[in-house]
């Protein structure tokens, strides 16, 4: 033990010789070189870091659930704007967001100005990005632009999948990019591993049943924290029958999950700007 | 550096910037341009990329943001980063050449090249981010030259973030990136009378100024898009990936507008090549149409073959020239995509470089060079005049007509 002890420090001893005469012979430039490499690395490494980090912190979420585990709180409201109006309230932000139903609500917004583009007009658009109006044609639209949505899902039903990609059933998803935003489009539900923004769509309801989608809901392994069945009586293109399903749908899901009638409080072009 | 050289280099610059200048404040912005400031806003406010080159490097949003900030919405203030990085790249053009060709007349030669080309005085008065690439290219290859002459870390280091700024302008600026830290690492190897601790420490400076430091400069640019919507740095690479394969595709967002441009980079320096674009100024339409100066743009394939002809295998500044030519300019021609000749101002610059040097010593032996020398300098200026009209707007409706013509869409005719 003694005689490993000691070899151990006659080591130490001639490596800090070493790195004494080393110091001398090659000179503080180097060794300030050396250095200096170091603190770039590090420093370097330190600021992705810390990018990396400030960008998972600009998500924000309230309590998520995991659906096939826990009781959860879903929300039934009226009209597809309320949608967005309920993110808004909820402060989401940064978010994942499962869209399901048979519509995109994808449309893009004209600007507010009219006539040829002013330089003026153009910075007070995009300084103040106002929505004067949401509407069940671009809600998923602008909580993509006001950065409610960084991710999207859209979850159709396999005949409007068909038709609106003309692909065979064996291509159950289609990855497209928003400008560099992934936009995900398939016919069952994603896996995702953080919580994620669930929205139920009346018209997925129009070649689906209720319990079916139940079921695949409760076994799909995915976390939420707000959750909304949306009647979309704003939407002409969805029925009666679809939404009495969306009802059906909310029936089965309280044995389940606290439904709770969420109506907004604000103007929704108030709370949006 | 002489006297006599900074003079002639001062002059050159402020002539440069008067010709980038003039007659701006009374151009409105071309479509390019609106969809520019747009962006600068969606991006800087809410972290989006959008419809204006998307699957470019952010650095350019940024800067348009910061200048209208700084400066206001006018026309200068929104243009004023490509103005400042325009003007700049003059007499940056004339430092390199010399330390590349070790002659202040071929530097000059090559600055005055710069002062009067077409297409770059075009891109000078417009917000988008061409001439940014060669300033912070030739910027970042004169900070890095001076630290290999110097020895003096801060210049490396300033090197690595002028770079990484760069590559944040355009990806092409990470050849000659990769060049200069190839050079300085064979230059590193090379040295005589350094130990291997000596040359250790000179090389993991090397890498971590000019590989680790640019490429991190390079992602921070994309902090908005981070910090606003909330993505982490494996989704920004994935995004990369996306413009990536964008990049090797894209054919521009206006069909229209690509029928009035040159898109063959194996043509640039063959034929005079243009690169144009139209706006209206109150109710008169403007056509801006920057075409590249025969006299110089056309001697650049002999100028570069001869110099590849008299290069030594010691003589290493002329073989980085070279280098620094070849490997900027074969990617655009292996391409398969639509390339503008707006493009080609990452490669004009070692261009310019190669004919002057090669005029300059051809001149040299020659008993009347002086002459030649003056006669071919007017010949030069003479030709970039009425290309100067055409580049600021003052061509439509004049004797330039016909010239803009050759441009005009198919449908117009």
């Amino acid at each position: 033990m003694s005689i490993s002890s000691h070899n151990v420090n006659e080591r130490c001893r001639k490596l800090s010789v070493l790195c004494l005469a080393g110091s001398v012979r090659f000179g503080q430039p180097h060794i300030k070189k050396f250095a200096l490499a170091l603190l770039i690395i590090a420093g370097c490494t330190a600021s992705l870091i810390m990018l990396n980090h400030g960008g998972k912190s600009a998500r924000m979420q309230g309590k998520a659930f995991v659906l096939a585990r826990e009781r959860f709180p879903a929300y039934e409201v009226m009209k597809t704007g309320d949608v967005y109006s309920l993110w808004q309230e909820r402060r989401v932000h940064g978010r994942i967001v499962v869209h399901l139903g048979r519509f995109l609500h994808f449309m893009e917004a004209g600007h507010s100005s009219g006539g040829p583009p002013r330089i003026a007009a153009i910075v007070a658009d995009h300084e103040h990005f106002t929505i004067e109006r949401t509407s069940y044609r671009d809600f998923l639209w602008v909580a993509f632009q006001t950065n409610i949505i960084r991710e999207l899902y859209t979850v159709l039903p396999p005949t409007d999948f068909k038709e609106r990609f003309g692909l065979t059933q064996a291509q159950k998803e289609v990855v497209t990019y928003e400008y560099g935003s992934p936009r995900v489009f398939s016919t069952k539900l994603p896996s995702v591993a953080e919580p994620v923004l669930l929205n139920i769509d009346a018209s997925f309801f129009a070649s689906t049943d209720p319990a079916p989608l139940l079921d695949d809901l409760l076994q799909s392994g995915l976390q939420a924290d707000v959750v909304t069945i949306c009647l979309a009586e704003d939407n002409p293109d969805v029925t009666s029958l679809d939404r009495q399903k969306a009802r059906d749908f909310t029936n089965l899901l309280s044995a389940h999950a606290d439904i709770v009638d969420y109506k907004p409080s604000p103007p929704l072009s108030k709370a949006a700007q | 550096m002489s006297r006599r050289f900074f003079i002639i280099l001062s002059c050159l610059t402020m002539i440069g910037a008067v010709l980038r200048i003039y007659w701006l404040a009374d151009t409105q912005p071309t479509g390019d341009e609106y969809y520019t400031i747009a962006e600068a806003f969606d991006y800087m406010l809410r972290g989006h990329y959008g419809l204006e080159m998307w699957h470019h490097p952010k650095l350019r949003d940024i800067l348009v943001y910061g200048a209208i900030k700084l400066f206001g919405t006018n026309t200068e203030g929104f243009r004023m980063a490509s103005i400042v990085c325009g003007i700049l790249t003059i007499p940056l053009t004339g430092l390199v050449a010399r330390h590349l060709t070790r002659s202040e007349t071929a530097a000059i030669l090559a600055s005055l090249f710069m002062t009067v080309d077409a297409i770059h005085i075009e891109l000078s008065r417009q917000a988008i981010q061409e001439v940014y690439m060669p300033f912070f290219l030739l910027l970042g290859i004169y900070l890095a030259l001076l630290y290999e002459e110097r020895d003096n870390a801060a210049l490396l280091v300033s090197a690595g973030v002028i770079f990484g700024l760069g590559m944040a302008s355009k990806w092409n600026v990470a050849i000659p990136l990769a060049l200069t830290l190839m050079l300085l690492v064979y230059l590193c190897l090379k040295r005589e009378g350094w130990g291997a601790f000596e040359k250790t420490s000179a090389l993991l400076l090397l890498l971590a100024a000019l590989a680790v430091l640019p490429l991190t400069v390079y992602l921070l640019t994309y902090y908005p898009w981070l910090l606003h919507r909330g993505y982490d740095l494996g989704e920004l690479l994935a995004t990369q990936k996306i413009m990536f394969a964008e990049n090797l595709v894209h054919q521009g967002a206006n069909p229209e507008m690509l029928q009035i441009q040159d898109h063959s980079p194996s043509l640039w320096f063959v034929r005079p090549v243009g690169f144009a674009d139209f706006l209206m100024n109150e109710n008169e339409p403007v056509v801006v149409l920057g075409i590249s100066n025969p006299l110089v743009w056309l001697l650049t394939l002999p100028a570069v073959g001869y110099l590849m002809f008299r290069a030594g295998k010691h003589d290493w500044r002329r073989l980085f020239l070279l280098a620094l030519f070849w490997c900027s300019y074969v990617p655009f021609v292996l391409s398969r995509r639509l390339t503008g000749a707006n493009t080609a101002l990452t490669v004009t610059p070692f261009a310019f470089m190669a004919v002057a040097s090669v005029i300059t010593s051809l001149f040299r032996e020659k008993p009347k060079r002086n002459l030649y020398f003056t006669a071919y300098i007017v010949l030069v200026v003479l030709v970039a005049l009425p290309l100067y009209l055409l580049a600021i707007g003052k061509g439509y409706g004049t004797v330039l007509q016909p010239i803009l013509e050759l441009y005009r869409p198919m449908h117009e005719k």
